[in-house]
Parts: C-alpha cells; sequence; structure tokens
C-alpha cells in the first residue's frame, strides 16, 4: 500500500502561519519504529498517522509522533486530522460527517467539524481529560528560564503552576506584550531548575483582550517554549491553551455558563496563530473544555523511500 | 505551472539516514519571500529550487534556502540536487549526463554524477574555492564551549582553529569517541566561552584510522547559535577540514568521514584533496536515497 500523506498548516487560514503538521495514510503496515523515522524525517512539531478503527462506530485511529516520541495526546494534530479528514469527505469506506471521534492513546477523541458553507475549514476538539493543577514553580526560576526579571511574572493571580488536559505545561502569566516578546528559551536555566526542569514546557502568556478588559483584539497572546523536547518555540499548542484555558476559567469564569477565549499565539516567532478556547461552566465547576481553530493545505504527495 | 518537489536523504545510503534535502521544481515565478517561505515551511537544513539556467550551458540555476534565509553555496544540497536531476534524467527539456554545472549566487558549481549499473547514486562536488585558514582558538575555551573537561582538545597536530569557506567554521580534534560524544550544542556556553566574534559553527572531530594519504575521521558539527542544535552531514565542513589538513602535509589525502552518528542519522562524506601540477582542489562525494515525492498546493 503507498505510504501517502498531506500537509497543512493548524490554526490559522493564511499559508505559512499556524503550525504545519504531516498527516499520513496507508501506514497500516508500519511498525512504531518506522512511523517514529517518519515523523523524524517530517521535522514537523507533529506528524500523525491515520489507521482503521479497532470499533467501526469511530472514524479511525490515529497515532501522533513527535520528531523524538509518541504522544497520547495533543491539539493541533487532531484539528488538523480532522480537517483533513473533512475535506476528504470519506474515509476507510466511511462519509465524514460534522463529527468525527478518533481512538489515540489518551482515550477517544471527538471532534466537531467547522465549515464554511459545506466546506471544512477547521475543527474544534474537546480536550480528553479535565483540567488540573500538578503543582508549582519558583518565581525567580522561571523568570531565569525566560531570561526575564522576576518583576515581569505577574503572581497576584496565580504563581507559575503547572497545569494539564493530558500533557503538563508551566502556565506563567507576564506583565504585559513587551515582557512576552523579550521572553526567550534558556535551555541551561531550565535543565538545572528543579521547579521548571520536570515539567520542561513553559507556556506564557499576557491577557490583553476584551475578555480581560483589555484593547487588543485577541483576549490572550501566548507563546510556547519547550527547547528540552526540540522545540525552541512552538507556534500554535492545542493542548498548551486548552490548559490556560481551564486555568483561567477557574480564575475567572463564570459559576454557569460558557467562557470563550480568542487566542493569538506563535506571532512573535513569525507563524502567527488563531486558536479559539471554550470552557463550559455549570456550578462553579468545569464541565468540558474545546480548543478550535482553522486550516490551510500546504502540499501533498506520497513517502517513496523503501521502509525495511 | 505546478510547484513539485523530492525530498532525498543525502551522504547515505540508508533512508532515514544522512541531511535531509528538499528540491523544488517549476518555481520560476516565485518571489524570493516564497521561496523563503516554502524553505522555511519544509523545515528541512535546506531546500533548493531548481530553475532555468541563464546560459545554456550550464544544467540549471540553483537557489539555496536554509529556513532562516538564503545561502551563496553549501555542500549537501549541490550533492542531492545533482542526483536527483540525474535519476530523472533530463532537465528543461535536455538530458542529464555525468557532469551537471549549476549556476548559483557564489559562481559556477560543477558535479560529477556517481553511477553504479546505471543508476545516479550520488555526486561528486568539486569546491568552487580553496579554505583559507585563519585564527587560533584557546583549547581550554573551545573544551568549555562544548561541555567537556578542560584537555578534552587534542593539540598534537592542530590547534582549534578557525577556517572560512563561505562559511566560517572552528574546527577542533578530540582523543577519542567517548568524548565526541560527550560533546553537546549550547548557544549559551559556546557565547560565554567564546564569544560574539567566534564562528557559530563549531566541527569536531576523532581519528579513527590513518595511513600515509589516507584518514578516516568521525566528526559532529554544532551550531545552536545559527538554530541547528547538531548537522548530520556538513558538505562545507568536509571541505574545510580538507583545506586544513592541507596545511599540515604533503601530497594529495584520501578523507573518510562519519558524521551524525550521535543524532541517530548516521552520514559518510569521502573527501579528496587532489594536488597535482602544482594545483589542488578538494572534491566531497555522497550518496543519496529518494524519500519523498510530491506537490504544493498552497501556492
Amino acid at each position: 500500500m503507498a505510504l501517502t500523506y498531506e500537509t497543512v498548516d493548524v490554526f490559522t487560514d493564511t499559508a505559512f502561519g499556524g503550525n504545519p503538521l504531516a498527516v499520513v495514510f496507508g501506514a497500516e503496515r508500519l511498525s512504531t519504529a518506522q512511523m517514529q523515522a517518519v515523523a523524524t524525517e517530517f521535522n514537523y512539531s507533529e506528524t500523525t498517522f491515520v489507521l482503521p478503527p479497532q470499533n467501526p462506530a469511530h472514524t479511525a485511529q490515529v497515532r501522533i509522533f513527535t520528531p523524538r516520541i509518541e504522544v497520547p495526546f495533543a491539539g493541533h494534530p487532531n484539528v488538523g486530522t480532522a480537517t483533513v479528514l473533512a475535506r476528504r469527505g470519506a474515509v476507510f469506506g466511511a462519509p465524514v460527517g460534522d463529527r468525527v471521534v478518533f481512538e489515540e492513546a489518551a482515550g477517544l477523541v471527538p471532534i466537531a467539524i467547522m465549515r464554511d458553507g459545506a466546506r471544512a475549514v477547521g475543527a474544534t476538539l474537546t480536550a480528553p481529560q479535565p483540567f488540573q493543577r500538578l503543582g508549582g514553580a519558583d518565581v525567580t526560576e522561571v523568570a531565569a528560564c525566560l531570561g526575564l526579571r522576576p518583576a515581569q511574572i505577574v503572581e497576584h493571580r496565580h504563581a507559575p503552576v503547572v497545569g494539564t488536559v493530558g500533557l503538563p505545561f508551566l502556565l506563567v502569566e507576564l506583565a504585559d506584550r513587551a515582557a512576552l516578546a523579550a521572553a526567550r528559551p534558556v535551555t541551561a536555566a531550565i535543565r538545572s531548575s528543579p521547579s521548571v526542569a520536570p515539567v520542561k514546557d513553559i507556556h506564557c502568556y499576557v491577557r490583553s483582550g476584551p475578555a480581560f478588559g483589555g484593547d487588543d483584539e485577541f483576549d490572550l497572546r501566548t507563546r510556547m517554549l519547550a527547547p528540552l523536547d526540540g522545540v525552541l518555540e512552538d507556534p500554535a499548542t492545542g493542548s498548551a491553551n486548552c490548559a490556560l484555558a481551564g486555568l483561567l476559567a477557574e480564575l475567572d469564569g463564570p459559576a454557569d455558563g460558557t467562557m470563550k477565549l480568542r487566542i493569538a499565539q506563535g506571532v512573535e516567532m513569525g507563524r502567527p496563530s488563531e486558536l479559539l478556547a471554550e470552557v463550559d461552566r455549570t456550578a462553579g465547576a468545569t464541565t468540558a473544555i474545546r480548543i478550535g481553530g482553522r486550516c490551510v493545505a500546504i502540499r501533498r504527495g506520497e513517502v517513496t523511500a523503501r521502509l525495511s | 505551472m505546478t510547484l513539485s518537489y523530492e525530498t532525498v536523504d543525502v551522504f547515505t545510503e540508508t533512508a532515514f539516514g544522512g541531511n535531509p534535502l528538499a528540491v523544488v521544481t517549476g518555481g520560476e515565478t516565485l518571489t524570493t519571500e516564497a521561496m523563503q517561505a516554502i524553505a522555511r515551511e519544509f523545515n528541512t537544513p535546506e531546500t533548493t529550487f531548481v530553475m532555468p539556467p541563464a546560459d545554456p550551458a550550464n544544467t540549471a540555476r540553483v537557489r539555496i534556502f536554509t529556513p532562516a534565509m538564503e545561502l551563496p553555496f553549501a555542500g549537501h544540497p549541490n550533492v542531492g540536487t545533482a542526483t536527483m536531476l540525474a535519476r530523472r534524467g533530463e532537465v528543461f527539456g535536455r538530458p542529464v549526463g555525468d557532469a551537471v554545472r549549476f549556476e548559483e549566487k557564489i559562481g559556477l558549481v560543477g558535479l560529477d554524477i556517481l553511477r553504479s549499473g546505471g543508476e545516479a547514486v550520488g555526486a561528486v562536488l568539486t569546491s568552487p574555492a580553496m579554505p583559507e585558514v585563519k585564527e587560533r582558538f584557546d583549547p581550554s575555551a573551545v573544551a568549555a564551549a562544548v561541555g567537556l573537561p578542560d584537555t578534552a582538545i587534542v593539540v598534537a597536530r592542530h590547534a582549534p582553529v578557525q577556517v572560512a569557506i563561505g562559511a566560517v567554521l572552528l574546527i577542533a580534534e578530540v582523543e577519542d569517541r567517548d568524548v565526541l560524544a560527550a560533546a553537546r550544542g549550547d548557544a549559551g556556553l559556546q557565547l560565554k566561552h567564546l564569544g560574539e566574534a567566534a564562528p557559530p559553527l563549531v566541527y569536531l572531530y576523532t581519528r579513527e584510522d590513518a595511513g600515509a594519504d589516507y584518514l578516516h575521521i568521525r566528526s559532529r558539527m554544532f551550531a545552536p547559535r545559527a538554530g541547528i542544535p547538531e548537522d548530520p552531514a556538513t558538505g562545507g565542513a568536509a571541505v574545510a577540514i580538507a583545506g586544513l589538513f592541507a596545511t599540515l602535509m604533503d601530497g594529495s589525502l584520501d578523507l573518510v568521514i562519519d558524521q551524525g552518528i550521535e543524532m541517530g542519522r548516521p552520514s559518510r562524506l569521502d573527501v579528496r584533496l587532489i594536488r597535482e601540477g602544482g594545483a589542488e582542489r578538494i572534491t566531497v562525494a555522497g550518496r543519496c536515497v529518494p524519500m519523498m515525492r510530491g506537490e504544493i498546493v498552497a501556492v
């Protein structure tokens, strides 16, 4: 069976923005090591492999690889893979409608297709696990990891905290957009920080727009820095922004209703991305977190290498 | 016109080894900015664009981009592009024979095609210039810059030294494979111990085997300050180190380089320093494996 692929830029409607993703088809007979090699060769933050579902009620089994490891769940690969399948219209002989369900290592991932008329333009996924706080980190250490002064980190709403909906991120509020632009990953400091080294990946943000009384077009501006995972900076990170939305809903969300956040990421690195987060709240508790965005088709082709 | 591409792994005979390269054809009408955006999207160490030559005596015009910038010249993009065109058998309506000549920013670049049973399997690049050996560096500072102990750099044959061949590299010898394996590319360490002015490309090697006119080395190239934590196969560095050895010996040299092993992308570069009739030149040969092909639908 031919190994074919499409690549898309996820969380953008402009080519060469957003977060690139490769979606590979025909990989049923590949070993895990071969999938890893193909993902390493693509050298994108993630590559997905679309395989037949175990349960025919589901759309597909989806495996997600970074250039280094397989991950149980991630945001942008799901949004991109769902959009690619919806644009194709059918997969494994079944039509792709307005809702897909992927079987993944982390569990079942339901995803809603976003359409512009009949055309699939993007997707929205529901986080597979509830938001959880896993502990904090020392402000002085965090500042050193970001090349900032401790005063540029805002602590009065929350100290730097590890949050997760499946993958943990250190969530750090910064004082202003100048601090966000000035932040840079200091690899040696991250490696040697007792409180940051265990989480490694830092998602820093500024409350900039209408949801927080600011005048920016985006409610939040974020940057995700993960040099110890081989990603100096990620242009659009679904799972990090899910975790951030989960945290902000606890702090500022309504007791009942849906908190909606329009989030910009990747601007500073030249790959502007737009993510739409929604958090459903009932009686002061979070019942669901969703993240969505658009995708642009970039290229398609086949893997011609002989895989041994 | 369709924008199509092939990707190859260069300086290897094994898929997923060597140094990846994307070769784009049909890009005649692209702006420089669009080429840069495509190169960044591919995110391979380099992407080339093959266009019709200005002079029909040449094979093609070739432009080379990293994800960050355009380069006047580089080794593995030339070897990969030449091999890929030779496999196709023709380009711009003319057959591709056993020698190709590319028009590049640095000037004309000539390559000979390596064949195995008629099939093009690689190419031999003749360096357009001889490298220039420049200033020396303090061995203990270089050791600290790559995370090694003070005495890790071998200075019996040459001190750590800067060599220019288009790009400028800092080349240093280490004692054995274990020391080479322990080295790491860290931009902060390089800046701290070598300073802003030092070359961002640091090339370490150890000797595996040597004869009168033969040398086998294993190497690693770190360029974290240029956004490349480690490069799996560096044609320009192969030319530079052959140029360095040229200052230390008489006669010709066959130099075999294994690179990229520690990072999991084993690469082999076959280098020759050729001295005949008072003239000298350096060639770098490598094989290539086809990996992917497709078309760009976004432009």
